[in-house]
C-alpha cells in the first residue's frame, strides 16, 4: 500500500517539476495548471456526487412531504424516502463515496506540493527520494511569485482571504437551498460560515503555494458546479422567486 | 427529533482539515537534524532547540544552551576554538558561547536560517547562511570582515584551507574565495545544487551534488579532474584516506572511489539514504544511514564489521575520538560506542524521550 502511495507521490512530484520546467520556472503557474489538470482528471469521481446532490435538491419538497406525512413513523419514513430515491434513480451513497475516493488524490497532491517546495534540509531529503534524476537540476525551485515566497505563508493575508471567499462561494453553490427544517438549516448555515473561516485560518500558517492550490481548486470547482447546478443556494436576482426561476428554466 | 444531514462536501472538508491538522504535511516530524562535535574531551551536540556540552568520558551534561528562551532549532555541528563554541541557528543567528559555561558571548544576525556549520581558521570564523551569503567575522567579537554573495541558499559548511575558502551553493556552483578578502578566485558549475561540504586532499577538491555526481576538481584552478555518477543525490561530505575517497549517496550506497581517477573500488548498500559523511579510524569506516544503523566497515573491502541500531534515522555525521565513535540519531539521542565493536558506553539523554 505504501509503495502505491509513494508511486502516486512520485508521479505527482515529477509532474509538478516537469510543469515548472516547461512553464518558465514559475511554480505558482505550475501549481495552477496542475490543479486544473487534477480537478479535470478527478471529474469522474466528483461529477456523480454533484449530480446526485442536484437531484436531491430537486426532490427536497417531496422529501419534506414524506417527513411531514410520516413524522411519527421513522421506519415508514425511511422506506418512503428510499422508494423515492429509487424512483429518481439516485443512490445516496453516491453523494459521499466518490468524494472519499478522490481524497487520496487530493492528499497526494497536497503532499507533492509540500515536497516540491522543500526549503529545509529534511524536506529536501524527502524530495531527493522522489525527484527523478532528469529533473533534479531544477532543485531548489524558485519560490518567488509576486510578493509571495511560495514556501512560506502569505505575509499580506491576500491568499487566506481568497481561500475564505472561494471556499464559501463553492460551498454555497453546492448546498441545497435551506430546507424548512430549521435545525438542519441553521446547522448548514453555520457550517457554510465556519468551514471557509477555518480553512482561511489554516491557510494563514501554511505555505502560500498550498493556498494557490486551494484557490485554484475552488475556482475550478465553482465553474464545474455552475454548469451542473447553476448558482445553487446563492441569492437570486431581486424580485425573482425560486419557482419563477424554475419556470423560466423550463421554458 | 429531526435528523441533521451533513452534505458530502462538508464531510470532505472535515476530512481534509483533520488530515492537515494531524500532520499530513509530507515532511518528517522533526524540524532539524543534530550536529555533533568532539573537542578537548567534551562532546558538543546541537539537537533540536538545544546545544549541550557533555563529558566525553561519561556523557554527563556540563551545560545547555539556551535556557528558557527559544533560539533554535539547530542543524549545524558546533565549532570550537579559543574557548568559544560557535553554533548557527535556524533563527538566522550565529551564536558564540563560552565553552566552559555555555553563556552567550555574542550573536551575529544573518537574513535567513543558518543550516551550515561555522568554521574557525585563525582568528576568523566563516559562516554561510540561507540568505545566499558567506560571512567572515572576527571570532572574538563577531564583527564582520567581509561577505560574499552567491546565487542561492548556502547550506554547505565551508572548507577553509591554504588561505582559501571553498563553499558550495544551491545555485549549482562551487566557489573558491580568498580567505583574507573574500575575493572570488574561481567558480565551477555542477549540474545540480551543492549542499555538500567539500574535502581537500592532495591538491584535489572533492564534493557531491544533487545531480547524483561526485566531482574532483583541481583546487588551484577549479578545473574538473573526474566525476563519478552515483544513483542518487550526493549530500555526504567525501572523506579521503590513503588514496581512497569514501562518499555516501541518497541511493542508499556508500562508495569507495580511487581518489586520483574516480574509479569505483567497492560499494556497500544500506537500507536508507546516506546523507552524512563517513568517519575513519584504524582501518574502519563508520557510516550512518537513514535506515537507523551506524555501520563499521572494513575500509579496504567494504565488508561489514559491526553495526549499531538506533531508534530513529541518522543524518548526523559520526565522529571518532580516542577509540570512541559518537553518533546522534533523529530523536536527539547521542550514543557513545566502542569503536572496535560497537558496544555502547553511554547514551544521552540517559532515558529515551
Amino acid at each position: 500500500m505504501s509503495q502505491l502511495w509513494n508511486l502516486l507521490l512520485q508521479v505527482m512530484v515529477n509532474s509538478l517539476l516537469f510543469l515548472y520546467n516547461v512553464l518558465g520556472h514559475n511554480f505558482a503557474l505550475s501549481v495552477a495548471v496542475f490543479t486544473v489538470l487534477v480537478r479535470l482528471l478527478t471529474l469522474p469521481f466528483t461529477l456523480p456526487a454533484q449530480r446526485t446532490a442536484k437531484v436531491q435538491q430537486e426532490i427536497q419538497p417531496e422529501l419534506e412531504q414524506i417527513r411531514k406525512k410520516h413524522a411519527k413513523d421513522k421506519e415508514k419514513q425511511t422506506q418512503e424516502t428510499m422508494k423515492l430515491y429509487k424512483e429518481k434513480g439516485i443512490n445516496p451513497a453516491m453523494g459521499c463515496l466518490p468524494m472519499l475516493l478522490q481524497l487520496p488524490i487530493m492528499f497526494a497532491f497536497y503532499q507533492s506540493i509540500v515536497k516540491a517546495l522543500a526549503n529545509t534540509p529534511l524536506q529536501m531529503i524527502s524530495l531527493g527520494q522522489f525527484a527523478s534524476a532528469s529533473l533534479s537540476h531544477l532543485v531548489p525551485l524558485g519560490s518567488r511569485f509576486l510578493w509571495l515566497d511560495l514556501g512560506y505563508p502569505d505575509p499580506k493575508y491576500v491568499l487566506p482571504i481568497l481561500v475564505v471567499a472561494t471556499t464559501w462561494l463553492q460551498q454555497k453553490m453546492s448546498t441545497p437551498p435551506s430546507s424548512t427544517d430549521s435545525q438542519a438549516a441553521s446547522m448548514s448555515q453555520s457550517m457554510q460560515i465556519t468551514m471557509p473561516l477555518m480553512f482561511g485560518f489554516i491557510t494563514m500558517s501554511l505555505a502560500s503555494g498550498l493556498a494557490v492550490y486551494f484557490v485554484i481548486s475552488n475556482l475550478v470547482g465553482i465553474v464545474i458546479q455552475y454548469f451542473i447546478s447553476g448558482k445553487g443556494s446563492l441569492p437570486l436576482p431581486r424580485g425573482l422567486k425560486k419557482s419563477e426561476q424554475k419556470d423560466k428554466k423550463g421554458k | 427529533m429531526r435528523k441533521i444531514t451533513i452534505g458530502p462536501k462538508i464531510v470532505l472538508w472535515l476530512l481534509i482539515i483533520v488530515a492537515l491538522l494531524t500532520g499530513c504535511r509530507g515532511g518528517a516530524p522533526l524540524t532539524s537534524w543534530p550536529g555533533l562535535t568532539v573537542a578537548e574531551d567534551v562532546v558538543y551536540v546541537a539537537a533540536g532547540a538545544k546545544v549541550y556540552a557533555l563529558e566525553a568520558e561519561t556523557g554527563n551534561q556540563k551545560w545547555e544552551f539556551p535556557g528558557e528562551e527559544k533560539k533554535g532549532p539547530f542543524y549545524a555541528a558546533p565549532a570550537v576554538a579559543e574557548g568559544l563554541v560557535f553554533i548557527g541557528s535556524t533563527d538566522n543567528n550565529l551564536y558564540a558561547l563560552d565553552a566552559v559555561t555555555g553563556n552567550q558571548r555574542w550573536v551575529f544576525a544573518t537574513n535567513k536560517p543558518i543550516i551550515a556549520g561555522p568554521v574557525v581558521a585563525g582568528d576568523t570564523i566563516y559562516v554561510a547562511s540561507a540568505d545566499s551569503k558567506v560571512y567572515a567575522l572576527e571570532a572574538a567579537t563577531g564583527v564582520g570582515r567581509w561577505e560574499f554573495t552567491t546565487g542561492n541558499w548556502v547550506w554547505a559548511t565551508p572548507l577553509v584551507a591554504d588561505g582559501k575558502v571553498y563553499v558550495g551553493s544551491m545555485d549549482h556552483k562551487m566557489y573558491c574565495l580568498d580567505a583574507e578578502s573574500g575575493q572570488q578566485r574561481w567558480e565551477f558549475e555542477a549540474d545540480g545544487a551543492i549542499a555538500a561540504t567539500p574535502t581537500l586532499a592532495g591538491g584535489l577538491l572533492y564534493f557531491g551534488a544533487y545531480d547524483n555526481k561526485v566531482y574532483a576538481l583541481d583546487a588551484a584552478s577549479g578545473a574538473k579532474k573526474w566525476e563519478f555518477q552515483a544513483g542518487g543525490w550526493v549530500w555526504s561530505q567525501p572523506l579521503v584516506v590513503n588514496g581512497i575517497a569514501y562518499v555516501g549517496s541518497m541511493d542508499k550506497m556508500v562508495y569507495a572511489l580511487d581518489a586520483a581517477s574516480g574509479q569505483k573500488k567497492w560499494e556497500f548498500a544500506t537500507d536508507g539514504a546516506v546523507v552524512a559523511g563517513p568517519a575513519f579510524a584504524d582501518d574502519l569506516l563508520y557510516v550512518a544511514s537513514e535506515d537507523k544503523q551506524l555501520y563499521a566497515l572494513d575500509a579496504a573491502t567494504g565488508q561489514k564489521r559491526w553495526w549499531f541500531t538506533a531508534k530513529t534515522s541518522i543524518y548526523t555525521p559520526p565522529v571518532v575520538a580516542d577509540g570512541v565513535v559518537y553518533t546522534c540519531s533523529q530523536d536527539g539521542r547521542v550514543h557513545a560506542l566502542d569503536a572496535d565493536n560497537g558496544n555502547q558506553r553511554w547514551a544521552f539523554p540517559r532515558t529515551e524521550q
